[in-house]
């Protein structure tokens, strides 16, 4: 696959494999591998199915869950979104608010992940030789992405 | 910079000019200087496009300095898109220029006698203005093909297309960039109509000569410089996320909450959203020869604007920024990067806010004019409003007056103005600015600047439900300190996350101008502009009816979040009680 069109892919949201009821950062750190400094600096907006996240440790994966992670965004939105923000009030009413899933802890599940600038800079190349879901796949399987030349 | 130029082009026999010291407006730059003059000198019950209106065009306090970021430059009047005071800035290469020439100010003032348009030039040697027919209809691409070899490369034009010259509403004031290409404008609140009103087609300036604005206490502004650099260049979004992506950085995030404006604000997702994204952008940018990391103006180290390149490799425009991406872009349902850059290219030539032409285009999808989606048809759109037909004229006057022309209640206005790219029922807290602003819906008079380190209101919990309203008024307060000082407001992070970098920017005032400002100096400072804005619009008849959304931002939810904007009229009204 051209690498142009991994990384649209990848903006538009891969399936990966997570478990359900794990934290967010259990899943960051642990099912997908990001560096814990990485993880705490680095992404500093993140969003579980639109709504922005303030607390990694508070925040638990489902099954379906769509996960979108970002840098830090200027302006005044950007700001807003930003995780435990200094203006985070000014988005209430979206803000992610978590209830633990009641399945068993650490089932298999499937995560739509999104990358967006600098993340998706960062861990493109990395998620390419994981195991990935590409939407539109009628049947389903996980496949790794092999990147051509444009 | 410590003089005004006065173009009275009432005057018997044409224009005259005058330059007068800065009296009572000593001090006073940027923002803080265009909102003292147009409340002291202006009737507040004027019509914008008549005789007692004036023009300011006013650099910002560290404009000219060798300070980093310093060189926007500011506009003000009463605007005929809201009818109340209007500021409106710019990057690009005015500001500095005019500052190094000495001039804190250019005032145009008066009744135009006849129909003559004239070139304004300044110089070193001062200003002349002569009438010249030969710019009449001329757009800003062509007006720059004629005047560069005046303005060259150390000097700057400032120039209005063919929409203000039609007075149109939704007409910005170009400025020349590093390049010389009129790519940035004082776009919102047609501006550039009433620069059209008084006759001036362009301000030719020639920078040759202009010396640096040197500040009073050169070592020690010499040190805050150094560490205003520094902290720009360390912090993550001006160091790094801007100059990487440029501001269509947010055309993911924004989408991704649900905040994204589409389709006339309808719903807060689009699905073509990763077609038009910064990333993408950038990408092809690069791959087509152009750069995707640019400054609008010397002195800048964020560099956040880059170059757009068609398929066959040639110049169409500079990297269109993230507000006229959505607003040409996800508003009006178009996913192809392409024809929002063409469209951006026809908003620069003719003269128009991208905002402002984006928001109607998609008022006019709405309305059956064209469908959403149709990227032909949008640019079909702009020619007939740069060429002044009937049907251009009006949506050149905005989207409250296109609503109104096609019988639609879904105006996305506030005052007249636009509201840029930010869904307000997603985010709240922006929709209590875009309700009290002076200046109608807009995203950067209240941009988040530095209120925790200002402690402007007190201290408050970031995470607390209530509190809009104090918190709209505390940025509003520290934005319209910044805008005075010809800042860039992407400086912004940097001050907001790094308390010596604020200390840097008030150690350059300090330096500068021999003051003793504190953080409660800067917040006073910031209070006193808005209490001139604020003075003004009341004499022009605002009542706090005016400071609320439209009533169906209440009404209709906006998708995915099916939220609506429920901050209560009373807590607005507290916003500057």
């Amino acid at each position: 696959m051209p690498r142009s069109r991994f990384l649209t892919l990848l903006q538009q949201g891969v399936g990966v494999p997570g478990r359900i009821g794990v934290s967010l950062r259990e899943f960051l750190i642990q099912d997908l591998g990001l560096d814990p400094d990485y993880v705490d600096v680095d992404l500093q907006t993140v969003f579980l199915d639109s709504q922005p996240v303030d607390d990694f440790d508070g925040t638990h994966i489902r099954d379906g869950s769509v996960l979108a992670l970002s840098g830090a965004m200027p302006g005044l939105a950007g700001a807003t979104l930003r995780r435990g923000g200094y203006y985070a009030r000014m988005r209430g009413g979206i803000t992610h608010e978590d209830s633990k899933p009641k399945a068993v802890r650490a089932e298999p599940c499937v995560v739509t992940l999104k990358l967006f600038n600098k993340p998706l800079a960062d861990l493109a190349d990395s998620l390419a030789v994981r195991p990935l879901r590409i939407p539109g796949v009628e049947d389903p399987i996980w496949v790794a992405v092999r990147i051509t030349r444009e | 910079m410590d003089k005004i130029l006065r173009i009275d082009v009432g005057a018997s026999g044409g224009p005259s000019i005058t330059v007068t010291p800065m009296g009572d407006y000593a001090g006073l730059g940027g923002r803080a200087l265009t909102s003292a003059i147009v409340n002291a000198e202006v009737p507040a019950d004027c019509h914008p496009l008549g005789p007692e209106n004036k023009l300011v065009i006013a650099p910002g306090l560290l404009s000219g300095t060798s300070a980093a970021m310093a060189g926007r430059i500011s506009v003000g009047c009463k605007s005929p898109l809201t009818n109340g005071i209007k500021e409106a800035n710019s990057g690009g290469q005015g500001g500095q220029v005019l500052a190094r020439l000495g001039y804190a100010a250019i005032v145009i003032e008066g009744g135009r006698q006849g129909n003559e348009l004239y070139v304004l030039r300044v110089s070193k040697d001062g200003a002349t203005v002569t009438a010249d027919e030969s710019v009449r209809m001329a757009t800003n691409y062509q007006l720059m093909e004629k005047f560069q070899p005046e303005y060259g490369s150390k000097g700057a034009m400032i120039s209005i297309g063919t929409a203000g010259e039609m007075r149109l509403s939704a007409a910005s004031i170009a400025v020349s960039d590093v390049e010389g290409r009129p790519t940035r404008h004082a776009g919102r609140g047609g501006v550039g109509a009433v620069m059209g009103s008084k006759g001036i087609k362009a301000i030719v300036i020639d920078g040759t000569g202009a010396e640096v604005h040197r500040p009073v206490h050169t070592e020690a502004f010499k040190a805050a410089s150094r560490a205003w650099a520094k902290g720009l260049a360390k912090h993550p979004v001006t160091g790094q996320g801007l100059p990487a992506y440029g501001t269509n950085v947010l055309t993911n995030v924004i989408n991704e909450a649900g905040a994204y404006p589409t389709r006339n604000f309808s719903t807060g997702q689009f699905e073509g959203a990763s077609k038009i994204s910064g990333e993408t952008q950038a990408a092809l940018e690069v791959e087509r020869g152009g750069t995707a990391t640019h400054g609008c103006q010397r002195g800048c180290v964020i560099k956040c604007s880059g170059s757009f390149n068609s398929k066959e490799g040639l110049f169409v425009t500079k990297q269109p920024e993230y507000e006229t991406v959505w607003s040409h872009g996800g508003n009006c349902a178009i996913d192809d990067l392409d024809i929002i850059a063409e469209i951006d290219r026809l908003d620069d030539d003719y003269g128009l806010d991208t905002i402002e032409m984006g928001a109607t285009i998609a008022v006019a999808m709405e309305a059956g004019v064209i469908c959403f989606g149709d990227g032909q048809g949008a640019i079909n759109l702009m020619h007939e409003v740069g060429k002044g037909t009937p049907l251009g004229r009006i949506l050149g006057s905005g989207a409250a007056v296109t609503a109104r022309a096609f019988g639609l209640e879904h105006a996305p206005v506030v005052k007249g103005q636009a509201m840029p790219a930010y869904d307000p029922r997603a985010i709240k807290g922006i929709g209590v600015t875009y309700a009290t602003s002076t200046m109608g819906a807009d995203h950067t008079a209240g941009y988040a600047v530095a209120t925790n380190i200002m402690k402007v209101g007190g201290d408050v919990d970031p995470l607390a439900v209530e509190g809009q309203a104090e918190l709209s008024k505390n940025l509003q307060i520290a934005t319209a300190a910044v805008d005075s000082t010809g800042m860039c407001l992407f400086v912004s992070f940097a001050v907001l996350d790094q308390p010596e970098t604020f200390q840097a920017l008030v150690d350059l005032l300090n330096a500068c101008y021999d003051w003793d400002l504190d953080a409660d100096g800067v917040a006073a400072f910031g209070k006193k502009v808005l209490s001139f804005e604020r003075d003004f619009n009341a004499r022009a008849g605002f009542t706090p009816a005016d400071d609320r959304l439209p009533s169906y931002f209440k009404r209709e939810p906006l998708a995915p979040h099916n939220v609506v904007f429920d901050v209560p009229d009373e807590e607005l009204d507290t916003v500057f009680a």
